[in-house]
């Protein structure tokens, strides 16, 4: 049965969980809304959707992959060890107010990175020890296109909690055991049949508040028409105003191109994976200076291929959560749902 | 542990984790290109070493990076790991300064190979410019060791000059197998001494005319090479079916996983780096 927190009593409850895991939330900062991390009594903002996606709390935008040392013995200066320890990311961790396309991006993650061809140790261990609490959303914004790429406001089937904010008090769904062992008994109250009703409610105004932009159809279709309008010379036309800035990729809950770099400190140093995009051009840059998209418009074609045509062909899941954010937070204002919508009429 | 055909599991079962290793001897090919052997620290995992034709490793230098070449050594032989580097950034010049007993990291056998079994019974020809003999080398040994189950073997090899001709201690003993192993060597431009073919590595593919029948073409190679290679293949009548090559892209995790290295759908890293020509033709055109 779901229970019930008051608003006032949300901090009490963030607080008994900071005590056990390292605890994300949403929280107003410098002016923007952040999923950051959580100090006891710090206020959070349940009636945002954080600026950059909740990818951050399982693929930090910096991460160590390995520390090496080098030994050298002064008798045997001719002789060099080595050694290397791998990073082991495995502190318990909660994720806490995030949207369903949020959790959507994190099980888009689980997809790529621990599914069936090479498995991402560093996500997987993360992943493993993370508990999600997400929120029902109602705020969606005009540029939120969920339900028109498979998602829903208002269900997260793979969080282990999900919250569903009724005036000042939030009725608390138990998905999983691990979700439950999260509701701390003395801070929430029963819920009757009326509150599970407004629930529902609320849930269905939420749903009616949100657009669809285009018909998707199935996903091995939508693979196709991508693949087939990849000769288009509607991509130029689309992306003359790119700046190739990035910034698209980089609040993308579904992005997840990396970069690997060592960082050396005399004998010993580091090995960081740190988040890259494939709208910059330095991406694909050979050493032999050849660079296979070299063009913007080629790398946005990609950035879209991959998305609504590569992943499906290759995973089975299509790369977008419909959360909006590059179409929000794009400086010359490009519209992927029109892009979208586009290609699958061509 | 390294295995045939396997995924790398990495100490500890993490792919991003190289295994120690030494370099045990480094000798220069040309002016700008190094060959190493690399010995695994693990000696039990060094005896169990297996790859295949065309698989690639990643080397590390730890505090410089890791890059992605193929392992040229005869796949039959488990003393040693060679790679050939050539000098183009901070990664290969940082390899290029390294001294035997040097401590390096290999992650691999990585990406697939050439499909030998597919191509029994038929001729081969291997064309190759400058450094792309090194992913042939190994399939030649492989060819050699395996003889009587391919008919005709032809090396079409070429460089600028006769000093950037990589693995002449080997080509020369591949030319005295048999009678029906031919190497054909060529320069790009003649000097007083050179007693082969002169001229670019197309035009003497036009010139030797290998017949399509019967017969698997590989070709690896700077891209214009292989751009011009595949066009006077095509005019001797192969198929696409019939012609592999050997895709290089920047490279990252080598896993999959870093988005780097795709073109469409398919990832050279593992996907890779052996391709036929089917397949390229197959892909979006984004070479
Ligand atoms: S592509 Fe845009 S709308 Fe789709 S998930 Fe990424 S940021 Fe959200
Ligand atoms: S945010 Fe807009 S301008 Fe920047 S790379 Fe993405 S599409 Fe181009
Ligand atoms: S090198 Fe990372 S995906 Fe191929």
């Amino acid at each position: 049965m779901p229970k019930a927190i008051m608003q006032d009593k949300l901090n009490d409850w963030l607080d008994s969980i900071a005590s056990k895991y390292q605890l994300w939330a949403p929280q107003d900062k410098d002016g923007a809304c952040l999923l950051s991390p959580y100090t006891p009594g710090a206020p959070v903002n349940l009636k945002c959707r954080p600026q950059l996606s909740a990818k951050k709390a399982l693929f930090p935008q910096t991460e160590c992959l390995l520390k090496y040392q080098y030994h050298k013995d002064k008798s045997k200066p001719e002789e060099t060890e080595l050694s290397i320890s791998a990073a082991n990311p495995n502190q318990k961790t909660v994720i806490w107010g995030i949207a369903p396309c949020d959790v959507s991006g994190i099980s888009f993650f689980e997809n790529v990175f621990i599914g069936a061809g090479y498995q991402d140790t560093y996500f997987k261990t993360r992943r493993s020890n993370t508990l999600i609490a997400a929120i029902a959303c109602q705020h969606a914004e005009s540029t939120c296109f969920c339900e028109a790429v498979g998602g829903s406001p208002v269900s997260a089937p793979d969080a282990d909690l999900l919250l569903t904010r009724i005036d000042h008090e939030y009725v608390v769904e138990a998905l999983t055991n691990e979700g439950a062992t999260l509701i701390d008994e003395g801070l929430f109250t029963t819920v009757e049949e009326a509150k599970l009703n407004a629930m529902q409610q609320v849930k269905e105004a939420a749903l009616s508040k949100l657009s669809k932009p285009f018909e998707l159809g199935s996903l091995p279709s939508v693979a196709d028409k991508f693949l087939k309008a990849f000769e288009s010379p509607y991509w130029k036309e689309a992306t003359a105003a790119c700046l190739s800035c990035g910034i698209c990729t980089f609040v993308c809950p579904t992005c997840y191109c990396f970069n690997i770099t060592d960082e050396a400190q005399g004998m010993h140093g580091q090995r960081l994976r740190c988040w890259d995009a494939c709208m910059f051009s330095t991406y694909t840059l050979e050493a032999s200076g050849h660079n296979p998209r070299n063009i913007k418009f080629q790398r946005y074609r990609n950035r879209l291929s991959h998305k609504f045509s590569y992943l499906i062909t290759n995973n089975n899941v299509l790369g977008c959560t419909g959360c909006g954010r590059c179409i929000k937070e794009c400086p010359v204002g490009i519209d992927l749902r029109s892009i979208i919508s586009h290609i699958l009429a061509e | 542990m390294i295995t045939n055909g396997k995924k790398y599991e990495g100490p500890g079962g993490n792919p991003y984790i190289p295994m120690l290793a030494t370099v045990t001897k480094l000798y220069s090919e040309t002016p700008n290109i190094k060959s190493l052997h690399v010995v695994l620290d693990d000696k039990e995992q060094m005896k169990h070493v297996s790859f295949e034709p065309g698989q690639v490793a990643q080397l590390s230098l730890f505090g410089s990076g890791e890059s992605t070449f193929v392992i040229n050594s005869s796949p039959l032989a488990k003393e040693h790991l060679q790679f050939t580097i050539m000098k183009t950034g901070e990664v290969s010049g940082a390899f290029h300064d390294l001294s035997e007993g040097a401590k390096i990291g290999l992650r691999g056998p990585l990406g697939n190979w050439f499909p030998y079994q597919h191509m029994e019974g038929k001729n081969i020809v291997l064309i190759a410019g400058g450094l792309g003999l090194a992913p042939l080398r190994p399939f030649m040994f492989y060819l050699l060791a395996n003889r009587h189950k391919y008919k005709n073997i032809q090396l079409i090899y070429g460089a600028r000059s006769p000093g950037d001709l990589c693995y002449s201690q080997d080509w020369t003993i591949w030319r005295e197998h048999d009678s029906k192993v031919k190497i054909t060597l060529t320069i790009d431009r003649d000097v007083p001494g050179w007693e082969y073919k002169v001229g670019f590595v197309p035009t003497i593919v036009k010139e030797e005319a290998p017949s399509a029948e019967n017969t698997i073409a590989v070709t690896c190679g700077p891209p214009i090479m292989i751009k011009f290679v595949l066009q006077e293949l095509e005019k001797l009548g192969f198929a696409p079916e019939q012609i592999y090559t050997t895709l290089e892209r920047r490279m990252k995790c080598g896993l999959g996983l870093c988005g780097r290295c795709n073109i469409g759908p398919k990832y050279v890293c593992i996907d890779g780096p052996v391709f036929s020509l089917a397949e390229l033709k197959a892909l979006p055109n984004e070479l």
